[in-house]
This record gives C-alpha cells, sequence and structure tokens, in this order.
C-alpha cells in the first residue's frame, strides 16, 4: 500500500504544475469574457477548476469501489490522511476537493461504512471538515491561508468567488459629486476590464451611465482586483522540493478480487489503475469487464458500471488505444515517465495522479444506492433509477456484500460509538 | 431541516438563518445578494470580509440573523454544488427575464435541492431578476412561470438587482417561508433522521 504522504506529495506535483500554466489574462476573460471566448482563452484556469473535481470524484469512486463496507472505510481513512497530507504541504486546494468528494451524497449516505471508521480517522474528518467550513464566510480557512507560507495552492474555489464578488460587488465608476442621489450604486458587470483585457470590449462603454460630469474611476475596485489576481502571480513562483515519482505501481490491488465469497480482502485499492489495457492484459483471467474502465469493481457491481457511461472527463479511456488516452486528454504532459515492460505500459505514481481515475456522477451514485440499500427495502429503492443492470444486481450483493459485514462489524461499531460520546462527553 | 446554528459571535437567542443563492451564470445573483448586504455608504465592497456576507434584519417584527452563501463564479466546480445545497435552510432560486435557458436550469435546480435536502418541501422561493429590461427582451413568460410556481407554492417574484426592485422583499419573504417551515422540519426529523446527519447517527447507535 502507498503511503498518503506519497499521494500527497504527487498529487500536489500534479496540482502545481496546472496552478503555474494559468495566465493573468485568463482571469480577465473569465470574468468579462464571452462564454464561447472562455473555453480558449482561459483553457488553464478551467483546467485548473476541472482538476478539482477530477480530484473530489476520485475520491469519491475509490471509496464507492470496494465491495465491502470494511474497505470502503479504510479507503475513507486513507483518504482524510491524504487530506490532512494536502493541508501540511499547503495544497488546500486539494485537500479541499477530497473532502468534498467524502462529503457528497453518494459517500455521505453509506451509514455501514462510516460506522466501520475508526473514531481517530472521524475525529480527523471532523478537523478538516472545521477548518473548510462555510460558516463566517471562511473564517477558519481564510486565517490558514493568510498565515500559510508559500509554495502553497489555494482553495481555487474561494478564489474565483471572491473575485467574482469583487468585480460585481463594485461599480466601475463613482458618482461625481453632483450625483450622489443613489442612482450611481448601480453594480453593473462590465467591470473594469480595459486594465486587464487586451480584447477590445465595447460592450463597457455602451454601459456607461449617461452622466453629464465625467465619472470617477473607482480605484479601490481595480486595486482590489489587481491584488487579487497579484496573489496568484507570486504564488505561482514558488515550487515544491520534491520530483515526480517514477516509481512504477505495484501490481498489488489492481485486479479485482475474482469473487464475493472470498476472504474480505485487505487491500486498498487506492490504486485503481489508470492504464485499462495494461491492466486487462496481464491478468486476462481475470474479469474486467470491457467499459468498466480500469477499476477494481466490486463483484455484482461490474455489469452496472459497465453498462453506464464513464464520464467525459473522466480520465479513463476505456478504448484508449495509448498510454497518453489512458492517462486523461485534459491533462496533456509530456510522458517522459511511463515504464514500459514487457507486459504492456506501467504508470507511474507521477501518472496516475494525473489521470485520476473517476467515474461520473450517475453511476457513483447509483453504487451507492445499490451498496447499502437494505435488503427488505432493495426493490422498492432501486426501482426508480431504472438501469438496465441494477434490478439484476441487488439481489445478488445484498446477500454477498454488506450482510457480511454488518455480522462482522458490531464490536467495531461499539467501540466507535462509545469512543464518539466519550469524545463528546 | 432547519438548521439553527450557534455562531459564537451572534447575539444570543438570535435567529440565525442561512439562505442560499442559485441559479446559472449571468442572471445577476451575486449583484442580488450584494444589493441585498451591502452597506448603502460604502463604495468598497471586500468580499473577503466576514461582516459582507451577514446582515441583521426584522421579518415581521422578529429579529434575525442571515447569512449567505453565494454559489456565483462556481458554476464550473460541480464538485461543490451539493456541498453548498446542503449547507442552506431556505434557497433563492434565481433566473433572468431575459433568459429563457435560465428559467429552465431553475427548474432543475429546484428538483436538485429537494433531493439534496431529502424533503418535499424545501423552503424557497422563485425570483425573475432584471424585470428593468424592457418588454421586448424578455424572454420569459410571466404566465408560465406563475403557473410553475403556483402548482407547487412557491412565492415567485420579479426583481431588478440594477434598480433596487424587490430585492430587499425578496429576502424577507425567503425568511418567512423558512419561518413557516420550522415546525414542519422538527416533525420530520423526528419520524426519519436526516441524511448527512452522521455525527446525530453515531451517538444513536450508542444507545444499542
Amino acid at each position: 500500500m502507498l503511503s498518503a504522504r506519497l499521494l500527497a506529495e504527487q498529487l500536489t506535483l500534479v496540482d502545481i504544475h496546472l496552478f503555474r500554466a494559468i495566465k493573468s489574462s485568463e482571469f480577465s476573460i473569465y470574468l468579462w469574457g464571452r462564454s464561447e471566448e472562455r473555453s480558449i482563452r482561459s483553457r488553464h484556469l478551467l483546467e485548473y477548476i476541472e482538476r478539482f473535481n477530477q480530484v473530489g470524484f476520485w475520491a469519491a469512486t475509490i471509496v464507492l469501489t470496494q465491495s465491502h463496507a470494511k474497505d470502503r472505510a479504510r479507503a475513507i481513512e486513507k483518504l482524510v490522511r491524504v487530506a490532512k497530507h494536502c493541508v501540511r504541504l499547503h495544497n488546500f486546494n486539494s485537500a479541499m476537493a477530497i473532502l468534498s468528494g467524502l462529503t457528497m451524497a453518494p459517500v455521505n449516505r453509506l451509514k455501514k461504512t462510516w460506522l466501520c471508521v475508526p473514531t481517530r480517522a472521524m475525529a480527523e474528518l471532523s478537523e478538516l471538515e472545521e477548518l473548510f467550513r462555510y460558516s463566517s464566510n471562511f473564517k477558519s480557512y481564510r486565517h490558514l491561508e493568510h498565515t500559510a507560507t508559500p509554495p502553497m495552492l489555494p482553495f481555487f474555489g474561494l478564489f474565483i468567488k471572491d473575485l467574482v464578488f469583487m468585480n460585481d460587488g463594485n461599480q466601475r465608476s463613482l458618482p461625481t459629486l453632483g450625483d450622489m442621489d443613489g442612482s450611481a450604486s448601480t453594480s453593473s458587470r462590465s467591470g473594469i476590464s480595459t486594465s486587464y483585457s487586451s480584447t477590445p470590449n465595447e460592450k463597457v462603454h455602451g454601459d456607461q451611465p449617461q452622466t453629464k460630469p465625467e465619472p470617477l474611476f473607482n480605484f479601490e475596485k481595480a486595486s482590489l482586483v489587481h491584488g487579487k489576481v497579484a496573489t496568484v502571480h507570486f504564488l505561482q513562483k514558488h515550487t515544491y522540493s520534491f520530483t515526480p515519482d517514477v516509481t512504477p505501481i505495484p501490481n498489488r490491488g489492481m485486479a479485482p478480487t475474482p469473487s464475493p465469497s472470498s476472504t474480505p480482502s485487505t487491500a486498498i485499492h487506492l490504486l485503481a489503475m489508470p492504464t485499462v489495457r495494461a491492466v486487462t492484459r496481464r491478468a486476462s483471467a481475470a474479469p474486467v469487464s470491457r467499459g468498466s474502465g480500469s477499476f477494481p469493481v466490486p463483484d455484482g457491481r461490474r455489469r452496472s458500471i459497465a453498462n453506464s457511461e464513464i464520464s467525459p472527463t473522466s480520465s479513463v479511456a476505456a478504448a484508449g488505444d495509448s498510454t497518453a488516452d489512458a492517462l486523461g486528454p485534459r491533462v496533456s504532459l509530456d510522458s517522459h515517465n511511463t515504464v514500459a515492460t514487457a507486459s504492456g505500459p506501467v504508470v507511474t505514481m507521477y501518472e496516475y495522479c494525473r489521470g485520476l481515475p473517476t467515474l461520473d456522477e450517475k453511476t457513483l451514485d447509483r453504487i451507492s444506492r445499490e451498496l447499502e440499500a437494505p435488503p427488505p427495502a432493495a426493490n422498492r429503492g432501486v426501482a426508480p433509477s431504472g438501469g438496465s443492470g441494477a434490478t439484476l444486481i441487488v439481489p445478488s450483493f445484498a446477500a454477498a456484500g454488506d450482510g457480511g459485514t454488518s455480522a462482522v462489524d458490531p464490536n467495531k461499531v461499539e467501540y466507535n460509538s462509545v469512543e464518539r460520546v466519550v469524545a463528546a462527553s | 431541516m432547519a438548521k439553527v446554528q450557534q455562531d459564537p459571535a451572534a447575539v444570543p437567542g438570535l435567529e440565525i438563518i442561512d439562505l442560499v443563492v442559485v441559479g446559472s451564470g449571468g442572471v445577476g445573483k451575486s449583484c442580488m445578494t450584494v444589493r441585498f448586504l451591502k452597506d448603502e455608504f460604502t463604495n468598497e465592497y471586500d468580499p473577503t470580509i466576514e461582516e459582507n456576507y451577514r446582515k441583521t434584519i426584522t421579518v415581521d417584527g422578529v429579529q434575525c440573523q442571515v447569512n449567505i452563501v453565494d454559489t456565483a463564479g462556481q458554476q464550473e466546480y460541480t464538485m461543490l454544488r451539493d456541498q453548498h445545497l446542503q449547507s442552506g435552510t431556505g434557497f433563492l432560486l434565481v433566473f433572468a427575464l431575459n433568459d429563457r435557458g435560465s428559467f429552465e436550469e431553475v427548474k432543475e435546480l429546484r428538483e436538485r435541492v429537494l433531493k439534496v435536502k431529502d424533503s418535499k418541501r424545501v423552503p424557497m422561493i422563485i425570483v425573475g431578476n432584471k424585470c428593468d429590461i424592457p418588454p421586448e427582451q424578455r424572454e420569459v413568460e410571466l404566465s408560465a412561470v406563475q403557473t410553475y410556481c403556483h402548482g407547487l407554492k412557491v412565492p415567485f417574484l420579479e426583481t431588478s438587482a440594477k434598480t433596487n426592485i424587490n430585492v430587499n422583499e425578496t429576502f424577507h419573504e425567503l425568511v418567512r417561508e423558512c419561518r413557516k417551515k420550522k415546525p414542519e422540519a422538527s416533525k420530520e426529523k423526528a419520524a426519519a433522521p436526516a441524511k448527512g446527519a452522521k455525527k446525530e447517527k453515531k451517538s444513536g447507535c450508542a444507545i444499542l
């Protein structure tokens, strides 16, 4: 099993690479550009935002692709540690992304799983949640970010939100003294584009209030927006001291467990491999269904995933012919870290972190509902989802999957809850 | 699921309501929020300051503190969507009267809110912003919106963040909706434990 520290470091390396690629001008396109312009001219910015979603969906995917509640709990435990390491590395963006993955509805509703998560990990998770809490306008997080030293990757969602509000919440020009009747407190989206954007924006001039005297330029607003963008510019100058890890990912935990009746696997499939073909080819005997990507899909659910769509943004290219495809089309870095072996390309830790495998939201939602649906309510609960494979799957795994876990775990459950009560009192 | 938080900075006993502003991009969400929150006498609005997302208002003679969670600028953050919704008690679903697509989005958002909150009745209000635009630019038919809102018993208001029409009224109305919902919510909670309340579930198991 790979260390949480290594995972966090490699995730961070990928993140900083994407973060440093963002140009200052992209912010102005993002704020003031036309929507069709955005995807081209603020490409790096959007890629970095998408990275956040990718990390989040990856976290949820890792948890939900474990067959047993215990294993899911261990995956959560591991991810909490990865997130903690991210915080330690000042990679607040990925820490928040992992946290969102774990609080996402499909993961959040796994009652049995959460009962198996050790008390310590739960405490650590609450600490993290506290840190990234919305309340009081991210007070604790803002304090943390303020006191942290670079290299740092700020929580970009908050950054973007602040920027939008600075732009929308402050008018471009101020009323002159003769025009203080309140009508000028109009905030418009036009902004101060001329200072940053190289694009001629006629709209800005068209939107100007028709006041007789020349309106005053709102320098406060320009200063706020500039300060924000300058922070990014400053942070982009710093890099991390560690380097991409080129160790090939060990084979352990790649292939799905052959049958649900086998002993509960102790290996966490945190290394759901992104290289589809490499894995399937090597373990050709292992029943990896086509289209299921590279996941060690829990038995019984394999079919449902196979039938579902893999998200278009997913880095898992099920039919990918090259390593580059399998590593995700969005992040195009050179693949010098690929280690080729006789049996096909093997992915390094860094590459794995770059092309994190993810399932789309709908699939995650369905797996989640199937995973811990109580047997009597299963038919009722699953019917509306209407998935072609869903009705087939539920009975088989209601018996095999969590039935066993709940029988195994009562001690642990009791231990957990007692501990929590003690901790709370 | 009315969430009454205790903010350490708050006046004891003051009712605290978390409102979430949602809607597609460019409908004027952030302008609505800023218009509601901003002190009229300051020129500078700094969103990083804590006080700039909350306001104490008096609705029907009762004071309450309103915290605003605005999702402006976060359309691309699909991962954060549910989290935003989970954090709120009342919801402001905003569309622009000159953008038909944004009204369709409101319908979807409503479904999403109900799903995330796991309830059939969540305090919300539907808002048609930009009512200051000339009539020929209107894309959304008023009667269609009214029929939709009436059928669902969701209040609807036309607003203009730009010219400050109905902005305060919208937030006040939503506070009323939240208050209406409260007694119902506690009943519902007693019947079926709310999802997302991990901690409560845990302590519940200790009894077993």
